[in-house]
């Protein structure tokens, strides 16, 4: 879930990286 | 969908570690530290575990924090519950511990927080999990003990990201606090809050408006007031929403009824987390599934607005 992510105190690279890795698992899973 | 989740990978924001005390654990702890349980047997515990209300689920929460007293009973305590949400594909946590809980016991708090501190080092080097630490002050305690308790977490202040609020929330409103966490803001820690989980949206508006809060912790209620859920989602102000503790605690009678959907539909910073997962019935991705199956939530993006893998913020 991207909000997760989005609302994490992580700095905006590695909010990026594990949305990108949430984004390419959705992606595959389509 | 079982499968799906399973393997999405998941980040943790509302986690209480007390909570993720598992009774056999209770149980092997309280044995080598010679602390005697008020149960006789593991299933005896599981069978406590019904809840009318929050009060009802502190009340065993505590008891059962009670075998906690060595820094290697934390450190087994935080390591266990890394490792199940490693097997989860939970990537990041931001968890929540209460001194207080411990150090009105004797135990100093020290010894809390290096056990704590250490597992987390271990799971990021040997799981790949990253981490944040935020401290919670008991809010049914004063405001004063919650200042004492921040002067004694401020030599290890680079462990902390934030402080936050939970335990018993009726009576006991954000307010109280404003003076500890004006001085934790001043050291720099972020602020979160717990609020409208069974208490009013006003506690919202004062976790928001008094403490500064950043994230607001359950959060449910925000959909009774109008102007309050226009401004979360104005200002994108995430709500840490946990589904199996909200139906366990009473606070809705069944998924079906959970806000959580309303929520991301509304365009609202909702997240699902487990709280308080030993005793709740389930871990990140027993919430993620009692949410799809209770709301019927899709997992793909669709027509739809939100969905498990996409939800976003707008």
């Amino acid at each position: 879930m991207r909000n997760s992510f989005e609302a994490t105190f992580l700095d905006r690279s590695r909010k990026d990286a594990l949305m990108k890795e949430l984004d390419d698992y959705v992606a595959t899973a389509a | 969908m079982e499968q799906f989740i399973q393997g999405m990978p998941k980040a943790e924001l509302h986690l209480h570690i007390e909570g993720t005390l598992e009774p056999e654990l209770m149980f092997e702890i309280g044995e080598r530290n010679g602390v005697s349980i008020p149960f006789a047997s593991v299933e005896e515990v599981r069978k406590a575990y019904e809840f009318s209300d929050l009060q009802s689920f502190l009340d065993i929460y505590y008891a059962g924090a009670n075998v906690l007293l060595k820094e290697q009973d934390f450190y087994d305590m935080t390591w266990a519950y890394l490792q199940r949400v490693h097997a989860q594909n939970v990537r990041h946590v931001e968890i929540f511990f209460d001194p207080q809980t411990h150090t009105d016991r004797g135990v100093p708090f020290e010894t809390v927080i290096t056990g704590i501190h250490r597992a987390l080092q271990d799971a990021e080097q040997q799981l790949g999990i990253s981490n944040k630490l935020i401290m919670c002050f008991l809010r049914h305690l004063s405001g004063e003990a919650a200042l004492e308790t921040l002067e004694q977490a401020l030599p290890f202040k680079d462990w902390i990201i934030g402080v936050g609020l939970d335990s018993s929330e009726v009576g006991h409103p954000p307010q109280k606090f404003t003076a500890a966490f004006d001085r934790a803001r001043a050291e720099g820690l972020l602020t979160v809050a717990h609020a409208g989980e069974e208490g009013p949206p006003e506690y919202i508006w004062e976790a928001l408006d008094l403490l500064h809060a950043k994230r607001i912790d359950h959060g449910v209620r925000c959909v009774e007031d109008e102007k309050l859920v226009e401004r979360l989602r104005n200002e994108q102000i995430p709500l840490t929403v946990c589904p199996l503790s909200n139906v366990k605690l009473c606070v809705y009678d069944r998924m079906a009824d959970h806000s959580l959907k309303r929520l991301l539909d509304a365009g609202l910073c909702a997240t699902v987390n487990s709280d308080d997962p030993a005793y709740f019935g389930g871990y990140m991705n027993e919430n993620f599934l009692a949410a799809q199956q209770g709301l019927d939530w899709c997992a793909t993006p669709s027509r739809r607005r939100s969905s498990i893998g996409r939800a976003r913020m707008r």
